[in-house]
């Protein structure tokens, strides 16, 4: 027995010295990292001058900024850091990317091959964020690599391939080296412009399910009127998800033709596509649309009601409507409805 | 063979039971921390801010319902609501649901916000005590109050899922405030598992003693008591060792009802937050364990370490039992309701490691931990032999208790960079020392006192008296 109670006295001793080490250690570093940061503090306050002129002033000169030692580039690339945050305009970022591109590509490349996991993260991160274009072949090379990448490395290389490319985004959005999910494929299509939308449509019917379904989305969101046709293709698709997606995005493109196509879908037996047929009809000639709005706000599921009812209230004499609905309707649910589109709404 | 021999060797055997509990309890407090300490050096270097902007855009995001309950909040809900309104998120609303207060909280929240009646119809999908008034601000459409029949946390926790428009519901205690960021990150384990991920809560932290104003933390700094330190302390242990560990198995079973979000779907299909029951919050992540498991669907509850609400930590004793007695009334009560769960292989790692983890470890540990410091004065009087038996366990006591904590708080600001400042530092890791000699046996008692109520099947909430964090409040 003493001599367990040694043996742990001991163990104690000599975790509470190799705590205390660490503890030392760490303090340390913290006073290294505190230093650290008030020099690049220091330097960002006593250049921020020069920097306003470059940035934001014609024909300065990138010389006098050239940085000397590793401090300076951390520096800067806090600075621009800074700088993104708080203004957001092409010219400023097409200087960042000048600057960067004769002073600070070794340091980026040098990030990039990071053995750091985390490093490499960062430095792609702000390689899109910096919109520096002068790095899209170093990110190229270094997805070609037979490296295993993490899922966040693969999808920021290809973000940032979507970014400064024009086509070469294309192979990689439809075979990428890990599957993607929805929020993967939205985060690449946001940062897309309509021609390069248009290059990944040509290929529709051979895109992932998912890359489908997000598209489809991403037309909606951005009002790219061009695809209404491919979005009526959807409708009569077996995919109910397939189906819900496009109407969605019709209603988001806020047309007011072809309403036939649409009217079946005030039927469905899917709540989720009375809906949005709720919400397209918003749009349409009041006479048209208020029979299929007035049918639907007695739908059983309260979403269609409330949509219903919100867009009687938007259509052209639609307060109207919605009175009669409150004064004529035998439908307790329609009628509360009704009336709280009377009341104040966000 | 004679009493005293029978005695004696009744002694011995207890002392081996504690003994070998509190090996256990090491090892598993030491796997915890091995654990985080992984998780946590995987991501030290990222630059999470460096990934906030694209998250904002809204394509990417869920819209999110954030609920408040109030009960006789009027000291801190003013900071509370700054918070909400000021993060950095592109869709949300916010539901303060007044739970019958008999101060000013509806009054000062009105006047405040400048908030109108309003007409809504509610989907009464829970049933709830019933709503007496809804209003809008004019200044901030998407802030709503709802003033309701008092009727408990859960209750009110209820009605806003019910008056809730959005797939996604934050739960916010009214006391405490958000990080500008913190939703957004919150929210990222369920956007990028692609809703995977139906549930997630995140650190919580003490804000005693910082200066605060409208809702935002301006300066960081340790309080000057050392009954809140301590809870400091708790804080970084039970959030960084436990739930960052239970967390990568996908088993938690406790984010903290201060600051978590739910998928609105799944907590209607568990029928929304349980009544009559003094641990809301974690009786509700237990119910959706549970009906991952029955339904046999592929769906995860995360803790996120980041994402950071400040919350107001009781500063005398007398409330610091109330709340502790409290949550451990609740952890009773929810491993009682769930005792199914237990060892049953039907329901995964959470059946067969969390829930024996919380009976044996967090639930009973108390009761066995104070056996031990009784064991430790009773063997004073039983001989030479057991007073090194005594000394063994205590130094376990110190080893589990204080190392432990003292660990933790390195781990923690090893793992973010600039906070706490070092002479903030030092002062944390000097009084985690002293933890197991005064603040450990006083929560043991407490958390013993918890079980107790449970079995008598108390339903007490017992008042804490609260102060504000923010300087609004004046």
């Amino acid at each position: 027995m003493d001599k367990i109670l040694i043996s742990l006295l001991l163990v104690i001793v000599v975790l509470l010295i190799i705590l205390f080490a660490l503890f030392f250690l760490l303090v340390f570093y913290r006073m290294q990292e505190v230093k650290k940061k008030e020099k690049v503090i220091k330097y960002i306050e006593d250049r921020q001058v020069d920097w306003y002129e470059y940035l934001l002033e014609e024909d300065m000169s990138l010389e006098g900024l050239k940085p000397h030692g590793n401090l300076e580039l951390e520096a800067i690339d806090e600075l621009f850091f800074r700088v993104n945050y708080h203004i957001s305009s092409d010219e400023i970022k097409e200087k960042v990317n000048a600057f960067a591109a004769v002073y600070m590509s070794d340091y980026y490349k040098g990030k990039l091959a990071s053995r750091s996991r985390e490093l490499r993260i960062n430095t792609l991160n702000k390689i899109s964020l910096f919109h520096l274009r002068f790095m899209l072949d170093p990110v190229s090379a270094l997805l070609e690599k037979k490296k295993k990448h993490s899922k966040t490395e693969l999808l920021l290389m290809y973000e940032i391939i979507g970014k400064f490319s024009r086509t070469d985004f294309v192979a990689h959005f439809i075979a990428p080296k890990v599957p993607l999910g929805e929020f993967d494929y939205k985060k690449l299509l946001m940062g897309l412009d309509e021609e390069q939308i248009n290059l990944l449509a040509e290929d529709f019917d051979v895109l992932p399910e998912l890359l489908q379904l997000t598209m489809i989305e991403i037309i909606g969101v951005h009002h790219y009127l061009d695809w209404l046709p491919l979005l009526h293709k959807c409708l009569d698709s077996s995919d109910q998800e397939m189906r819900i997606r496009a109407l969605k995005s019709i209603a988001e493109l806020e047309v007011a033709d072809s309403l036939e196509l649409y009217e079946p879908f005030s039927h469905s037996t899917i709540w989720e596509e009375r809906l949005m047929t709720a919400k397209i009809f918003r749009f349409a000639p009041t006479d048209e649309a208020l029979p299929i709005l007035k049918h639907l706000i007695k739908d059983p599921t309260y979403q269609v009601r409330a949509q219903a009812a919100k867009s009687i209230k938007s259509l052209k004499n639609g307060h109207q409507a919605l009175y009669s609905v409150i004064t004529m309707s035998s439908d307790e649910f329609a009628v509360d409805v009704a009336e709280e589109m009377f009341g104040k709404e966000y | 063979m004679n009493a005293p021999l029978i005695t004696s060797s009744f002694f011995g055997f207890i002392g081996y039971i504690l003994l070998v509990y509190m090996l256990a309890v090491i090892f598993s407090y030491t796997s915890m921390l091995l654990i985080a300490f992984i998780q946590l050096g995987k991501e030290r270097k990222l630059q999470k801010n460096l990934s906030d902007e694209g998250a904002v855009d809204f394509i990417y995001t869920q819209p999110v319902t954030i609920i408040v309950p109030a009960y006789n909040e009027q000291e801190g809900v003013l900071g509370n609501i700054y918070s909400l309104l000021a993060l950095q998120y592109p869709q949300f609303e916010i539901l303060v649901i007044n739970d019958g207060s008999v101060d000013n909280t509806e009054d000062i929240i009105i006047e405040h916000f400048n908030m109108k009646p309003i007409r809504k119809v509610v989907n009464q999908q829970l049933e709830t005590q019933p709503i007496e008034a809804i209003y809008q601000s004019d200044m901030h459409p998407n802030l709503l109050l709802i003033t309701k029949v008092n009727g408990g946390k859960a209750d009110a926790l209820n009605v806003g899922i019910n008056v809730s428009k959005y797939p996604y519901f934050c739960s916010i205690d009214g006391d405490s405030i958000l990080d500008s960021t913190s939703l957004l990150r919150v929210m990222k384990p369920i956007m990028e598992s692609n809703k995977e991920v139906i549930a997630t809560g995140g650190t919580v932290r003490i804000a005693n003693g910082y200066e605060i104003q409208m809702g935002q933390v301006v300066r960081e700094g340790l309080p000057g008591s050392a009954i809140v330190i301590m809870q400091i302390i708790e804080y970084m242990r039970a959030f960084l060792m436990g739930r960052m560990a239970l967390s990568k198995y996908n088993m938690v079973l406790i984010i903290s009802g201060a600051f978590s979000v739910f998928s609105k779907k799944w907590v209607m299909q568990v029928g929304g937050y349980t009544k009559n029951t003094v641990g809301e919050d974690m009786e509700l992540v237990v119910k959706l364990h549970e009906e991952i498991s029955d339904c046999k669907e592929d769906k995860e509850i995360v803790f996120t370490p980041d994402p950071v609400c400040w919350t107001e930590a009781p500063d005398n004793f007398k409330d610091l039992r109330t709340q502790r007695r409290r949550w451990h009334q609740g952890l009773a009560e929810s491993l009682w309701l769930h005792k199914k769960m237990a060892f049953n292989p039907k329901y995964g790692s959470v059946g067969l490691l969390s829930i024996p983890y919380f009976l044996f470890i967090e639930l009973l540990g108390p009761v066995i931990e104070l056996a031990g410091y009784a064991y430790m004065v009773l063997s004073l009087f039983m001989g030479e032999a057991y007073i090194v038996f005594a000394g063994i366990l205590g130094l376990l006591f110190i080893l589990y208790g204080s190392l432990f904590s003292m660990a933790s708080i390195l781990l923690e600001a090893w793992s973010r960079n600039t906070y706490p400042a070092v002479k903030d530092l030092v002062r944390l890791v000097m009084l985690s020392l002293t933890e197991v000699f005064w603040y450990r046996p006083l929560t043991l008692i407490w958390r013993t006192e918890g079980i107790i109520s449970a079995l008598r099947g108390k339903r007490e909430w017992g008042s804490i008296q609260r102060r504000g964090l923010s300087e609004d409040r004046e």
